[in-house]
């Protein structure tokens, strides 16, 4: 039985994988990697079902050491990976010695990095999946010094090393984001400000939400819209007048318009979005 | 049943229905087994869509269901509550009516648990007493305790989980609301009548 131990963390890591979708009814969020495009990229490159539990490093730095060798990968937003004194590369696997110190420190771009272990971690799914819910609190809870994680055996294929696949984390100081006009688009008088301004990305965000700076948006009466059924990368805007992206860990339900839906193929880069960032939404004609 | 769809993004549409439609439309919905998610709220039901399937084909979907859509699944809840809540004095002032006569009409009623959403196991329930509406408080608490008994607008529910809360604290329960460890972790699912009882201290 291998296992994985944290000797020092600071910052916030989860465990996260595909999640667990179809519980909305019951207010479940779907929960899961944000940026579901680096974590299968991470999977992948061990030779790991897509599915397999990842870390999710929320520009968090990370030491650990392995009982026994283990092979490693890390994708998404950029660190600095150090292990026995020496750089290496993040995006291709690694091979890490039992019992030496691994350091993955967050070069401060972008938000979010996934640290993938061949053969996943063992941990009992909860609803179907090991993710934890940052709404809900399930799950296993954000990782800590000390925690131990015993390593799975989700690996399945031969892994891909050293080919060489763009993971495309956008960690850009300024994004277009594709977005489709959504159904309460009517419901405030000046959506089209979405349009033709730029927002700026708050310090107020998770994995729940994401809020915005920019131009108000109004609604274009006092009445009180019912409450509707929210998704990952819906845009609603707040009695503030200002919008609000939802991440994978969103309310299932919401009572404020929701005027737009990021496009699904930009989720990866919303997962990346930091504090500061310019967005340009661009209209989706997909 | 008249309803409108709307694109809801490529990948997702939401139906509009009547008040309290709503669970029992959802419960058809996810009886077809065509949809990812499906999402009952106030009066709409928002589905997800498998690739390909159009807007239009989810009109079609619904003309297709029954024209009288069968009553919503559910059981009977009781939850006992000790009305102490830090809000009652407040809500018996707006009100007018007292403690007595508040705690008397919110007990005395049996709810529809219309739709879940804001937590796991929070459902919204319908048919609280027209005198106990209320705007939500001003400004939300930063934390409102597991099993407080809450009501706002047309609506009365219990928080599963300590949370942020705007909404009236009257009483509480000790029922547990949420448990991942039971079969059936809510306690309330949508469709289900409920009713609150007076528990004394």
């Amino acid at each position: 039985m291998t296992a994985l131990r944290i000797d020092h963390i600071t910052g916030y890591a989860t465990l996260q994988d595909h999640g667990r979708p179809g519980f909305a009814h019951l207010s479940i969020p779907p929960s899961g990697a944000f940026d579901r495009a680096a974590h299968d990229f991470a999977n992948r490159l061990v030779g790991n079902n897509a599915d397999a539990a990842t870390i999710e490093l929320t520009r968090a730095t990370i030491q650990f050491t392995v009982d026994s060798e283990a092979m490693i990968a890390v994708t998404g937003a950029p660190n600095s990976i150090i292990i026995d004194g020496r750089q290496r590369e993040a995006q291709r696997a690694i091979l890490v010695p039992a019992g030496t110190p691994v350091l993955i420190a967050t070069q401060h771009l972008g938000m979010r990095s996934y640290l993938a272990v061949r053969g996943g971690f063992d941990i009992e799914p909860v609803m179907g999946s090991r993710a934890y819910d940052e709404l809900s609190r399930i799950g296993t809870p954000p990782l800590e010094a000390g925690q131990s994680l015993v390593i799975g055996t989700d690996a399945e294929t031969t892994p891909a090393v050293a080919r060489q696949v763009a993971s495309g984390a956008n960690v850009s100081p300024s994004v277009t984001l594709h977005i489709h006009k959504g159904p309460r688009w009517g419901f405030c008088d000046n959506s089209d400000a979405l349009l033709d301004n730029d927002y700026i990305v708050t310090a107020s965000l998770n994995r729940i939400g994401i809020r915005l700076s920019g131009p108000q948006i109004h609604w274009n009466s006092g009445e009180r819209l019912p409450s509707e059924g929210v998704l990952t990368g819906s845009i609603q805007i707040a009695a503030d007048g200002q919008p609000l992206i939802f991440g994978p860990d969103h309310p299932t339900t919401g009572g404020y318009p929701v005027i737009a839906v990021v496009d699904e193929r930009a989720l990866g880069t919303v997962a990346q979005l930091s504090p500061g960032t310019t967005i340009r939404f661009s209209q989706s004609h997909r | 049943m008249t309803t409108r769809v709307l694109p809801y993004g490529p990948n997702a549409a939401l139906i509009e229905c009547a008040p309290g439609a709503a669970v029992q439309l959802g419960q058809a919905l996810i009886g077809t087994e065509r949809f990812g998610e499906v999402v009952p709220a106030e009066q709409s039901v928002l589905v997800t869509l498998p690739r390909g399937m159009t807007v239009e084909d989810v009109r079609g979907i619904i003309r297709s269901l029954p024209g009288e859509l069968p009553a919503a699944e559910g059981r009977d809840i009781e939850i006992p509550v000790i009305y102490s809540g830090p809000d009652l004095a407040l809500v018996a002032e707006s009100t007018g009516l007292g403690v007595e006569q508040d705690v008397a009409l919110h007990s005395g009623t049996t709810y529809f648990a219309a739709f879940a959403g804001f937590a796991p196991g929070y459902v919204y329930c319908t048919g609280l007493p027209r005198e106990l509406w209320l705007p939500r408080r001003p400004s939300p608490r930063t934390s409102v305790p597991a099993g407080s008994v809450a009501i706002a607008d047309a609506y009365t529910a219990v928080y599963p989980a300590s949370s942020p809360g705007g909404w009236h604290l009257i009483g509480v329960t000790d029922l547990t609301l949420f448990d991942l460890r039971r079969p059936e972790p809510a306690l309330i699912r949508p469709g289900d009548r409920v009713r609150f009882t007076v528990r004394t201290p």
